[in-house]
């Protein structure tokens, strides 16, 4: 009942917004009723093919991310991700790893005009994200300056647990339909922080969904995924 | 764009250095305190090491503390012969900075004594050494 609501407004702005080809596309429609072109409307699931990818490649860092959406209308899907990763910071004065899981949800819009029976996008999306992870300072050696006296790294290890952080990201991305009902899908994000926990004295400089956590409380991630819809109804 | 930039270069490069500050000490004239007075041919070291200052005419040092220790032992030698011992008691405090940046060390309970040579009297002006800016201790021969 709310899809039928949902879709009766945006057919709704879709008129008003291409106000002056209504009478054409009206007459199109009459002219040739014989053909009308459909597409799959359903639950998309898929992997994130990256993360496994710089499991493999990258020392210190393990990830894995399932990605969904639903089609709401023509052009919103609701869309989200799931996932888990690892990753340790290696810089110059201190060793950390963040380990935890993360929840991503939020919509996009298909800005891509198909042609005819087609069915790829061009998205434009906004998703709030969470992510409740663990932190461990590994090692670290302090900054001191100055040689006169001996420095040490410290082995200790001190694991903070149950942090969390709400961030809000701004995606772009395609998604082309390379066999039936099978999508590969590539996406940017640019990522803002609203809440982060930090350990006691010191900093975190990973967020798992997150990625790399700026000064400036930003971040960038990307995804490549292949994903397959369920369909549910062809309109 | 330009804060951005500019926070990013921070995050990456640590500008602060050095980032664990010195005690800074002040020689002053014991019998008109309210002004430095140069020490000549000022040597300083800790036992075992070699010299920090070595024959200066300075009115005005910074020392590095043992940060793995809660005490630091210096000699203070004026002309040839006549040595003092500087014992300078603190906490060292871990603060961590920033991710290039790590941690520095901030001396808390600040302590010092001497044995009576050609150091007349201490005074500690700063019980807390934060930064190299300020004056820590003051000296009077």
């Amino acid at each position: 009942m709310y899809k039928f609501f949902i879709n009766f407004c945006f057919l709704f702005v879709f008129v008003f917004g291409f106000s002056q080809e209504k009478k054409s596309i009206l007459n199109k429609k009459s002219e040739k009723d014989s053909i009308i072109y459909t597409s799959p409307y359903g639950l998309r699931v898929g992997l994130d093919l990256s993360k496994p990818v710089f499991s493999l490649l990258e020392n210190g860092y393990t990830g894995f991310e399932i990605v969904a959406d639903y089609r709401l209308s023509k052009r919103f899907f609701i869309a989200s991700e799931i996932g888990s990763e690892e990753e340790t910071v290696v810089e110059d004065y201190t060793n950390s790893t963040a380990k935890g899981n993360y929840l991503k949800l939020g919509f996009n819009f298909n800005a891509y005009n198909n042609w005819l029976d087609m069915n790829n996008e061009i998205f434009l999306g906004m998703r709030y994200g969470f992510s409740l992870f663990d932190h461990v300072r590994n090692s670290y050696t302090p900054n001191i300056g100055d040689f006169y006296f001996p420095n040490q790294r410290i082995n200790i290890p001190l694991k903070t647990t149950n942090l969390t952080a709400h961030w809000t990201e701004f995606v772009v991305g395609l998604k082309a339909e390379t066999f039936k009902n099978i999508f590969v899908g590539f996406s940017l994000s640019y990522k803002i922080i609203m809440r982060i926990d930090d350990p006691e004295n010191f900093k975190t400089l990973y967020v798992p969904g997150f990625n790399r956590v700026y000064q400036s409380d930003t971040g960038f991630g990307f995804n490549y995924s292949i994903s397959y819809t369920i369909p549910f109804v062809n309109k | 764009m330009l804060i951005g930039f500019a926070s990013c270069e921070k995050d990456d490069i640590c500008i602060f250095n050095p980032l664990t500050p010195k005690l800074v000490i002040g020689f002053y004239d014991q019998d008109n305190p309210e002004t430095l007075k140069t020490v000549e041919s000022l040597s300083i070291w800790v036992e075992g090491k070699e010299r920090i200052y070595e024959n200066a005419s300075l009115s005005s040092i910074e020392l590095p503390l043992n940060s793995f220790d809660t005490q630091t032992v210096y000699q203070l030698s004026k002309g040839t012969s006549i040595i003092s011992t500087l014992t300078i008691n603190y906490t060292p405090q871990e603060d961590y900075v920033s991710r290039s940046c790590g941690y520095r060390f901030i001396y808390n309970d600040l302590t010092l004594g001497s044995d009576a040579s050609w150091i007349s009297a201490l005074n500690p002006t700063n019980l807390t050494v934060i930064n190299s800016q300020t004056e820590h201790v003051q000296i009077f021969h």
